[in-house]
């Protein structure tokens, strides 16, 4: 699975540590996110929608 | 639990396993055989994991960080899973192996469990390991 999380970070002006605080995970989670190396939960997904204002569809890319 | 009770319990563990060490070297009178030695590495790195990991455990909690999260939960599952799964072809493994050696049925038995305990303790960490610098990102295909 692809994301765009990375993208929406550097749109916010948020670091891996800022937005891993505000979902409440792991740096280590939002690194192999941003890598796809790892599928999130439909909480998690949802967290971070919350977090980037946008839809989980528009953030998490299925190959 | 937040990070810093996390991390002063694995302190405190690996603490309690220095001084049992110590306490073993110190009075152990007889000179070290192989075998002592391979215990004495053992002990090393099980005392090392504690450690590690409450490192890990303070830097989360520097940055306010959870140190707990689903990935680590997901990744402690699969590695557990994992190390079963080996670990049934170990146990058998050295279960025959040891046919091989000239061991009495009573020392056989205490082999077995020792280095299957062992052998699984290291498999499950192993993997764990693998799975922290990789990640799981194809569960289906698991």
């Amino acid at each position: 699975m692809k994301t765009r999380i990375k993208e929406l970070r550097a749109r916010d002006n948020l670091t891996q540590v800022e937005l891993a605080r505000r979902v409440g995970v792991r740096r280590e989670t939002i690194v192999f996110l941003e890598k796809g190396k790892y599928n999130p939960s439909l909480k998690l997904a949802h967290e971070i929608s919350k977090v980037f204002n946008s839809k989980i569809e528009e953030i998490f890319l299925l190959d | 639990m937040n990070a810093k009770t996390m991390a002063t319990i694995k302190f405190i563990v690996a603490g309690i396993l220095i001084s049992i060490t110590a306490f073993w070297l110190i009075k152990s009178s007889k000179p070290f055989e192989l075998q002592d030695y391979g215990v004495l590495m053992v002990l090393m790195i099980v005392i090392a994991i504690p450690i590690y990991s409450g490192i890990q455990a303070l830097k989360n909690a520097r940055f306010g960080l959870n140190p707990v999260d689903e990935l680590s939960k997901t990744i402690h599952v699969h590695a557990a899973a994992k190390a079963f799964r080996i670990s049934i072809f170990v146990w058998l493994i050295i279960l025959f192996s040891l046919d091989f050696f000239n061991v009495d049925t009573v020392n056989k038995a205490r082999l077995v469990v020792a280095i299957g305990m062992v052998t699984t303790f290291f498999i499950y960490i192993l993997i764990r390991l693998y799975f922290s610098k990789v990640g799981i990102f194809d569960e289906d295909k698991d």
